[in-house]
């Protein structure tokens, strides 16, 4: 167990009231409910990462892993290399996800936490171009887990009757972690909420209807301008809402605001993955909601549950140095969040630079971001089968429908999702391009038949107050290619040598 | 172990620091010397032998870390470039001209001969041999690289508007002024429309293009309510 420091008497009252403070007792079984939202969280993601394993892992997806890891060199530390088989990257997934299982039965649910965390910062590493806040949502999920005094109830060894369960809905234990979380909430909430201020399409009320018309939206192509009316109730109940948020947690348990504060808080992580996608962190955020009511929940699973009397006291305390690490962490978290922050924003990057270090990289910067990124794209495919009636395909054909496939496409634009240094834009374009067109010719052999001619023609342009709707995309041809079984020959660009597989 | 997890995870992340050093030094350098060559270039008319031997020594830098990384991406041709420019502010036109055209041949090498970067140094030869008084040639790489820069940056992008305006200053140059004038009127309104992101200066000479082709007779007046072209394209100004 870790102690304050000798050195300085006020300075040691004043921390240890602080530590003691944050150290007091907690429901275990409300921290344990929050594992295993975690836990079912992270199987999930492990599944969808087999799902799009095709199209983004594998060395042969839409992702040059090679021209990736010299242009995003700082991502060559992974587990994952070039020239690794199908079968080791699977099984790196397959641990995952038993990791992941463990979390959700309380089996060593720290190993398992730490197994799966691993192998997904190394995944993400690997598929850098394309990672987004779902992903940094899993990674800070896995390493609280790693903090958390997690698997003391509600184990796999509770659903088998095997420990006393009254005892386990009682227990209270050390809760400095879970006000530490509350501490990464805050940051979370008024990144993400105060630095939309800065946006003016989210001041003018359109962002909302500019992200909805994107891409990467479920729901693109439904909203149109008779819907702005509620939309810019939506824009402005985000705006006003997101940065309020986190003080719910300060509100003394049984606060009536509190409970009001959880349904605008269930409202919005609800509403997004509906309407727009990345599920894994509003559904984290929304799971962070147990924490947040853990004295309520606490007192109603051991009232409901669990022995009567004052409940007994774990004895668990955090491994030494972990207060300290998890300090420094929010520090440099705080810090890595001040892009665009007078003074402070010099501090950002290399703040960021150690959380990627530590495996630990965080990005609460969103859609606050839609004024330089509100690029759309959107592709008629026209195939010319030899011999045959030339016919047309939609865009989906070529590259996925969900958040990954437009931050693909991403890199045939402008915008570029992740920053790609000058001049090697070029580069990444070209990879993203013959890819796109060797993952078509591949999985839709049956439609294309064996030798024939594609034309993609694109829609290409910004949605902003001037064009709400995309009535002024310009149309670009992306791409035509000649292409005889799985083998592309490109007309238009004019591909150098040596890009695609 | 569960009392030194911290330190063993802090150890691991440690062990790390030597191989992104690795990684990450050449990479680096070459962007810090870059960036800096490129601002300096930039910022300042490199007309002082000191600015020029810290310029060319940066340059040299990035180019000796290229060369010792075995590199043959595209970012050999950000080298050319800057040499290109320092040669064109030390009045060394030929050479930059040189210099320009091969970067635009290591473009074509590594991103194709159709790619958005050629199109650029298309639109960039085309200005300096319009600068030099060329504007025959200069209107033969305008005419390359629009288009592909249209496609890739839209009809309201700063760079391509500049772009058209100086195609519209080569065809006055040449005397092919209705040719002029239309180019001139069918991207005007997108011009005033994007003008806050566009150089005053440029601006300035635009409005001396537009009023030589008024006084030939090709273009109209200026809209009523304003004297002069300069007056009608000047920021301060709002335009119908």
């Amino acid at each position: 167990m870790e102690t304050p420091s000798q050195s300085d008497p006020e300075k040691r009252g004043v921390l240890t009231k602080i530590v003691e403070r944050m150290s007091r007792p907690v429901s275990a079984a409300a921290i344990d409910l929050f594992r295993i939202s975690a836990g079912g969280l992270v199987i999930a993601y492990i599944v969808r990462l087999f799902i799009e394993y095709s199209d983004y892992t594998s060395e042969s997806g839409l992702l040059d892993h090679e021209l990736h890891r010299e242009i995003f060199w700082f991502t060559k530390l992974s587990l994952i290399y070039p020239g690794s088989s199908d079968l080791y990257k699977l099984s790196l997934l397959t641990l995952a996800f038993i990791g992941g299982l463990g979390l959700l039965l309380g089996v060593r649910p720290k190993v398992g936490a730490a197994l799966a965390w691993i192998v997904v910062v190394s995944v993400q590493r690997w598929n850098f171009a394309v990672i987004n806040v779902d992903d940094s949502s899993i990674t800070l999920l896995l390493w609280w887990m790693m903090f958390l005094p997690i698997g003391h109830t509600l184990t796999l060894n509770t659903l088998l009757g095997r420990s006393d369960r009254r005892r386990e809905f009682a227990l209270r234990i050390n809760g400095f972690f879970v006000r530490a979380f509350f501490v990464n909430l805050f940051i979370y909430y008024l990144t993400a909420g105060l630095t939309k201020f800065g946006s003016e399409l989210w001041r003018e009320g359109l962002a909302l209807f500019v992200v909805l018309n994107l891409p990467l939206a479920r729901t693109q192509g439904f909203w149109q301008p008779e819907h702005l009316g509620w939309l810019w109730f939506g824009n402005h109940y985000t705006l006003i809402i997101e940065p309020l948020l986190p003080f719910i947690v300060l509100l003394r348990k049984g606060h009536p605001l509190k409970y009001l504060g959880a349904v605008c808080w269930v409202a919005l992580h609800v509403v997004i993955p509906v309407t727009i996608g990345v599920p894994y962190a509003n559904f984290t955020l929304v799971a962070a909601l147990i924490l947040v009511f853990h004295e309520e929940l606490g007192e109603w699973l051991k009232r409901r549950w669990g022995t009567s009397g004052p409940g007994e006291q774990s004895l668990w305390q955090p491994a030494r140095g972990s207060r300290r690490l998890i300090a420094c962490y929010l520090l440099v978290l705080a810090l890595a969040m001040q892009k665009n922050v007078p003074i402070l924003e010099k501090a950002w990057e290399p703040a960021m630079g150690v959380l990627y270090l530590g495996g630990v990289a965080q990005e609460y910067h969103l859609f606050d971001w839609i004024d330089r990124f509100n690029w759309t794209i959107d592709h008629t495919l026209v195939v010319t089968p030899e011999g045959k009636e030339p016919f047309t395909l939609s865009g989906d054909h070529l590259f996925p429908s969900s958040v990954r496939g437009f931050i693909v496409q991403s890199y045939l634009l402008s915008m570029r999702w992740m920053r790609v240094p000058r001049p090697l834009t070029g580069e990444m374009r070209n990879s993203v391009i013959v890819r796109s067109a060797e993952r078509l010719v591949v999985n839709h052999h049956d439609l294309l038949g064996e030798r024939g001619q594609v034309t993609v023609e694109s829609r290409i342009g910004r949605l902003d107050r001037t064009d709400l709707t995309g009535e002024n995309l310009w149309p670009v041809t992306l791409m035509r290619f000649d292409y005889e079984g799985t083998v592309v020959t490109f007309d238009e660009p004019q591909i150098p040598e040596g890009v695609g597989l | 172990m569960r009392d030194r997890w911290v330190a063993v995870y802090l150890f691991l992340v440690l062990i790390q620091v030597p191989l992104y050093y690795l990684y990450g030094r050449a990479p680096l350098s070459f962007d810090l010397a870059m960036d800096s060559a490129e601002s300096r270039l930039a910022a300042v008319s490199v007309e002082t032998s000191e600015e020029v031997e810290r310029s060319l020594a940066e340059i040299d830098r990035a180019e000796a870390i290229l060369d010792g990384a075995d590199d043959h991406s595209s970012r050999r041709a950000r080298v050319v470039m800057a040499r290109a420019i320092l040669d064109w502010r030390q009045g060394q036109s030929e050479r930059a001209l040189e210099e320009l055209e091969r970067g635009r041949e290591i473009f074509a090498e590594t991103h194709g001969a159709d790619s958005f970067y050629v199109a650029v140094l298309d639109l960039r030869i085309g200005e300096f041999l319009l600068n030099q008084g060329q504007p025959q040639p200069a209107l033969e790489h305008f005419d390359k690289g629009l288009e592909p820069v249209h496609d890739h940056l839209g009809p309201n992008d700063s760079f391509y508007i500049r772009s058209i305006f100086l195609k519209v200053r080569a065809l006055t140059f040449q005397g092919d002024l209705e040719t002029a004038a239309d180019l001139a009127r069918a991207n005007l309104v997108t011009l005033v429309t994007n003008r806050d992101e566009i150089d005053p200066h440029f601006l300035v000479s635009v409005s001396h293009t537009l009023q030589l082709l008024t006084l030939k007779g090709a273009l109209r007046a200026p809209p009523e309510g304003y004297i002069s072209w300069k007056e009608y394209l000047s920021p301060a100004s709002e335009p119908d």
